[in-house]
């Protein structure tokens, strides 16, 4: 049993990291714009988040917990949403293709954040991976450890704060976006956006918002991988990365709409998982190819959603109409 | 009659009727003159070396040797074949964004030919069989996201992104199992004691039939693409789906042969990768050039001849930052970040080739009567 609670307390943790990318591809895709440069961003957020910490740490004997705070989260929402903007000035004012450069800022955001972490630590003088402890403590800080409710506590009071505001963020990102008229503005954008530039809706302006918006809420992503998930060690594996793709399926996968987000991005952290459980909660053994086919599942399952979805065809779960088209306003 | 005049904004955008070659050469070359100068500034400020040692550096990382150019050559003859594959598939607006795992694939089914039947059968057999069977692999594995696209219009973008994963864990099954307890799967020849699979030198040189293949195909898809029926009906299936069901095209057939073609040029990419390049499959091969490619053929506009240019350039500009880097000391990843710089540049300069900025002076003096005549008009 104990086992099966370590499962969904993974799940909890991970997911979080998936939901946050994921909350910020669905704000850009509902204007219009499919940003393929998520796992570029979640590193670039991760790495900018980390540096804050780590450097304010080094710099002084004492930090003060509020600051460390305010600089770590700060930093990975203004440089995620600097990634966006170059995204957003290279497709909406430069009109370049999205796909192409969605995967430019992927690898760019990549290889800003790897080499700026492998930068750090030589600066440092840091032998192998440098750790922003403090930092870490502030992340993953949590109620039970307080209150200390047993089974219940574990499952529902264990996390860090980034846990709860990931829940917090969907729900207000569906009020934002079915009550408020900035987001049904801004959905009209994403269906058509020459309708809604005649309806006298700024276009340039809302894309620009939702993109670099969306883009500083996939930074969260990456500071919640390294300080949540990571206790503030800086790694240089692939992890955040194939991350930032399973938030980019999971916008599908929960048809655009922010509450699924919340279930998908658990139950996609939980398969993502389930490779290192399966054998205990079974109490069978499990051999390195399975491990490696059960890894395979989100991805599959993800494949499985596109494709009914697109074969249901309900207009409700449909992507939206102008997604990945450049608007250009003299063109019919 | 409104007295209230409208003033004509500042600078106005507007669509070239067609691409001026001056401006586009213009363009294209400022672009690359900004990004190797704020590349170099990045060198520089980040490894802490003098202009001199960088510059030095920088440009003679591909071509100061022999191997070297070698090594050059081989990383831009493979960019290049990958992005030849994923020409044709973006000339018809099929989004295949899994050419990471089409290589994998095919790859994978070289390695495995290799594994089991390469001491059972003669090399002028096992050849064919490994290239054929890479082909046909990675042509299906481009050929399912395809198929679902025709038949129930599942986005091809997503789908493809998402083979890519199933296609690492697939290579990862079967490394992990051909390793057992070892940390990694070495050469293949390494377990058999024979090189029979590989494919020998050409020319003299190691990967000569690497870059042969990779000559070849951007010939053969230049003629495929500009002077044959099968590149016409991409190019009307690309540019409008209803032309060219009008002009009696089987769009389905166009797009799932097209995919299919798309992808085996990349499979071929995975079977040099294994038998000439580097004598071994993992996770990893073919690393970021799966979608560096993509921005090669979109930045080539699917011209071969542009594509060889921007293959060629991109490699010279990775091999010169990484030797800049190990000059420093520093982590590898600088050499995508430099690379991506030229990317957002000359990603940026395409919208100067394609639109016009007419600044409002300037309209009055040529397009003013015209305007005007259209504002009385209404």
């Amino acid at each position: 049993m104990s086992a099966f609670f370590g499962l969904i307390q993974s799940a909890i943790v991970y997911g979080t990291i998936i939901m946050f990318g994921a909350l910020g591809e669905t704000l850009t895709e509902k204007g219009g714009h499919l940003n393929l440069g998520v796992p570029g961003l979640v590193v670039m957020g991760g790495f900018a988040g980390f540096a804050a910490g780590f450097v304010y740490e080094k710099s002084t004997d004492s930090p003060s917990m509020f600051l460390l705070l305010l600089f770590s989260f700060l930093a990975a929402l203004v440089f995620s949403a600097l990634g966006g903007l170059i995204y957003c000035f290279l497709t909406v004012t430069l009109k370049a293709n999205q796909n192409v450069t969605g995967l430019a800022l992927t690898s760019f955001g990549v290889g800003v954040g790897l080499f700026g972490g492998a930068y750090l630590s030589k600066l440092y003088g840091v032998a192998g991976s440098a750790k922003a402890a403090v930092t870490g403590t502030l992340y993953t800080a949590n109620l039970n450890s307080v209150l200390g409710w047993g089974i219940p506590g574990d499952l529902l009071l264990s996390y860090g704060f980034l846990t709860y505001l990931a829940v917090v963020l969907a729900v207000v990102m569906h009020l934002f976006l079915n009550k408020t008229r900035y987001g049904l503005n801004l959905k009209a954008i994403g269906e058509n956006p020459a309708t809604a530039d005649a309806a006298g809706i700024n276009v340039d302006k809302y894309k620009y918002l939702s993109t670099c918006i969306g883009a500083a809420i996939c930074g969260l992503s990456g500071l919640c991988y390294v300080f949540q998930y990571g206790s503030g060690n800086w790694s240089t594996n692939n992890n955040m990365q194939a991350l930032g793709w399973l938030a980019v399926a999971l916008v599908i996968f929960s048809t655009w709409k922010p509450l699924n987000v919340i279930w998908g991005s658990y139950l996609f952290a939980l398969l993502y998982w389930l490779y290192n459980y399966i054998g205990t909660i079974f109490e069978i053994k499990l051999t390195q190819i399975w491990t490696d086919i059960l890894q395979m599942i989100p991805y599959v399952v993800t494949i499985i959603v596109l494709v009914v979805a697109s074969v249901r065809e309900k207009r409700e779960s449909q992507p939206p109409s102008s997604l990945g088209l450049s608007y250009f306003r003299e063109e019919r | 009659m409104n007295k209230k005049t409208v003033k004509e904004p500042f600078v106005r955008i507007v669509k070239r009727p067609y691409a001026d070659l001056k401006v586009t050469v213009i363009a294209n070359a400022a672009a690359v003159v900004l990004a190797l100068l704020l590349s170099l500034l990045l060198l520089m400020a980040v490894s802490g070396l003098g202009p001199d040692k960088v510059l030095g550096a920088f440009f003679s990382a591909s071509v100061s040797t022999g191997n070297r150019l070698l090594a050059f050559l081989q990383d831009a003859a493979l960019l290049l074949l990958i992005a030849i594959g994923l020409a044709p598939a973006f000339k018809m607006h099929f989004w295949n964004i899994g050419a990471q795992g089409q290589i994998l694939m095919g790859g994978l089914m070289t390695a495995i030919c290799m594994y089991y039947i390469k001491d059972a059968v003669p090399a002028a057999v096992l050849i064919p069989v490994m290239l054929i069977s890479a082909l046909l692999i990675s042509g299906v594995w481009c050929l399912i996201p395809a198929f679902f696209k025709v038949r129930f219009g599942a986005n091809e973008t997503l789908f493809t992104l998402m083979l890519n994963y199933v296609a690492i864990q697939i290579v990862m099954c079967f490394t992990d199992t051909w390793k057992g307890t070892k940390s990694a799967f070495g050469v293949i020849d390494r377990f058999t004691g024979s090189a029979n699979g590989y494919l020998g030198r050409l020319f003299g040189i190691d990967i000569g039939w690497t870059l042969l293949i990779s000559m070849l195909l951007t010939v053969l898809m230049f003629i495929y693409l500009s002077r044959t029926k099968h590149g016409y009906e991409i190019a009307v299936v690309g540019e409008s789906l209803n032309t060219a069901r009008y002009a009696g095209i089987n769009d389905r057939k166009v797009i799932l042969r097209t995919a299919f073609i798309s992808g085996a040029i990349c499979g071929l990419a995975g079977f040099l990768y294994v038998s000439n390049v580097s004598h071994t499959i993992s996770a990893a091969t073919g690393g970021n050039f799966g979608f560096t490619a993509i921005i090669v053929a979109w930045l080539g506009a699917f011209n071969p001849a542009v594509m060889t240019v921007i293959s060629l350039l991109l490699t010279f500009v990775s091999k010169g930052a990484g030797d800049v880097r190990n000059l420093a000391g520093l982590d590898s990843s600088i050499c995508d970040v430099v690379v991506c710089i030229f990317l957002f540049f000359i990603l940026g300069c395409t919208f100067f080739t394609r639109y016009q900025l007419v600044f409002r002076h300037k309209a009055d003096k040529e397009g003013g009567s015209e305007l005007k005549a259209k504002e009385a008009g209404v």
